[in-house]
C-alpha cells in the first residue's frame, strides 16, 4: 500500500529527483521523487506497488482554457492522462496503480475569490476517478504550503510544511 | 476601465517617483532607518516565468493586501531575519514584549503604514477613494506565496503584468525586502 507521514524536516537517504511546476518525473525504486512548496498547486503521485515504479506530477491549474495551446503538464486535467500513458509504455498496468493527492492550499486569504487550490483538488479527484485510479493517500487544503517527498522503496509520502511562528518562539 | 487608468497613472515615471518617496519617508520615520524605495522592474511575463523569476525556494514573510478599487494585489516580501528586525524595532519603540504574536501584530502595522501611504497617494492622484484590505501576514516559502497570487490570474491570461519595487536601507543593516504590485484587472 502507500502511506502518508508528516515530518518537520525530511532527510533523503537515497537519490532524489526534483519535479518543478508544470512538470512530471517517472522513477523506479530506489529513488525519491520530490516537489517543493506547493501552495494552490497539487502534486499527484501515481504508483505501481508491484513494480515499484511511480510518477509525480506538479500541476498548477485545474484545466486549460479552450483557446490555449501550451504546456499540458501545467494542468491537472491534461497531465494525468499523459503520465498514465507514459507509465503504461514502461510496462505498468493501469489496474495496479494507486495514487496520492497533496496540496491545494489557500495560502493567501485575499489571493482569489475563485479558490484555485480547491479547484485543483476537485479536478484531480475527478480525473483520477475517470481513469479508475484510487486515491489512497490525501493531504489537501489548509493554509500552509507543502513539500512532498515520495520514497518509492518504502511507498511512503513524506510531507513537510513551514512553521507559522518562527520569530521569537 | 477605471482600474486600468489608475494603474497607468501609478506606474508613470513622475507618479512612481512621488509614490516611492512617500513610502520611503513613511518607513524611514517608522523604523528610524534610512530607507530608499524604487521601482526595480515593470514586466509582462508568462505566469510560470514570473513564479520562477521571483522565487528562490526560501522561507519568507509576506505582508499582503488588496487595493480594492483597483483590484490590485500589493505584497511586501521580507526575509525572515529582516521581518524579525523590523518587528523588533517597532516593538521596542512601543516598549512591548518580543513574542511571535506581538511580532505578527507589528508586521501588520508595518503593512498598514506602507499600504496606507500607497493608497493615500493613489487617492490623491485619482481624486477618489482608494481603500485596502487589512494586511495579512503569512510565513511560507516564496514560491508558494507567489504561485498563490499568480495562479488565479493564469486561469484567464497568458501574460501577467507585475511591478517590482526594491526597498534598500542606506545603513549597514540588511533588512532585505521587496514589494510587488500585481494588478488583478489587467488580466
Amino acid at each position: 500500500m502507500m502511506r502518508l507521514v508528516k515530518v518537520e524536516k525530511f532527510f533523503p537517504n537515497k537519490q532524489m529527483i526534483t519535479v518543478g511546476i508544470g512538470d512530471y518525473k517517472i522513477a523506479s525504486n530506489p529513488k525519491i521523487l520530490a516537489t517543493y512548496a506547493l501552495g494552490s498547486c497539487v502534486a499527484i503521485i501515481l504508483y505501481d506497488r508491484f513494480k515499484s515504479i511511480g510518477a509525480l506530477i506538479h500541476a498548477m491549474l485545474p484545466e486549460p482554457k479552450i483557446s490555449r495551446q501550451d504546456n499540458p503538464m501545467k494542468y491537472v486535467r491534461t497531465s494525468i492522462p499523459i503520465v498514465l500513458s507514459e507509465l503504461i509504455k514502461k510496462g505498468v498496468s493501469k489496474h495496479r496503480l494507486i495514487s496520492a493527492l497533496i496540496g491545494g492550499a489557500n495560502v493567501l486569504k485575499y489571493a482569489s475569490s475563485i479558490n484555485i487550490g480547491d479547484r485543483n483538488v476537485k479536478a484531480a479527484r475527478e480525473v483520477l476517478r475517470e481513469v479508475g485510479i484510487p486515491i489512497v493517500v490525501e493531504d489537501v487544503g489548509g493554509t500552509v504550503s507543502r513539500s512532498v517527498f515520495f520514497d518509492l522503496e518504502e511507498a511512503t509520502v513524506f510531507v513537510t510544511s513551514p512553521r507559522r511562528k518562527i520569530f521569537f518562539g | 476601465m477605471r482600474g486600468k487608468k489608475n494603474l497607468v497613472l501609478l506606474v508613470s515615471e513622475s507618479a512612481s517617483k512621488g509614490l516611492c518617496e512617500r513610502i520611503s519617508n513613511s518607513i524611514s520615520e517608522l523604523t528610524g532607518l534610512p530607507i530608499k524605495v524604487s521601482i526595480k522592474s515593470r514586466a509582462k511575463k508568462a505566469p510560470e516565468e514570473i513564479i520562477t523569476s521571483l522565487s528562490r525556494n526560501e522561507l519568507i514573510v509576506a505582508i499582503h493586501s488588496l487595493i480594492e478599487e483597483q483590484k490590485t494585489h500589493v505584497i511586501l516580501l521580507l526575509s525572515v531575519s529582516g521581518a524579525r528586525r523590523i518587528s523588533e524595532i517597532l516593538l521596542l519603540q512601543a516598549n512591548m514584549e518580543l513574542s511571535d504574536e506581538e511580532a505578527l501584530d507589528a508586521l501588520r502595522e508595518f503593512g498598514n503604514i506602507v499600504f496606507g501611504t500607497l493608497t493615500s497617494e493613489l487617492s490623491r492622484k485619482v481624486g477618489g477613494k482608494v481603500t485596502y484590505t487589512l494586511p495579512e501576514v503569512v510565513i511560507d516559502y516564496d514560491v508558494a506565496i507567489i504561485e498563490s497570487l499568480i495562479a488565479p490570474l493564469a486561469m484567464v491570461k497568458d501574460v501577467i503584468e507585475i511591478l517590482e519595487f526594491s526597498i534598500t536601507s542606506g545603513s549597514e543593516e540588511e533588512l532585505g525586502f521587496d514589494m510587488l504590485m500585481i494588478p488583478g484587472d489587467n488580466v
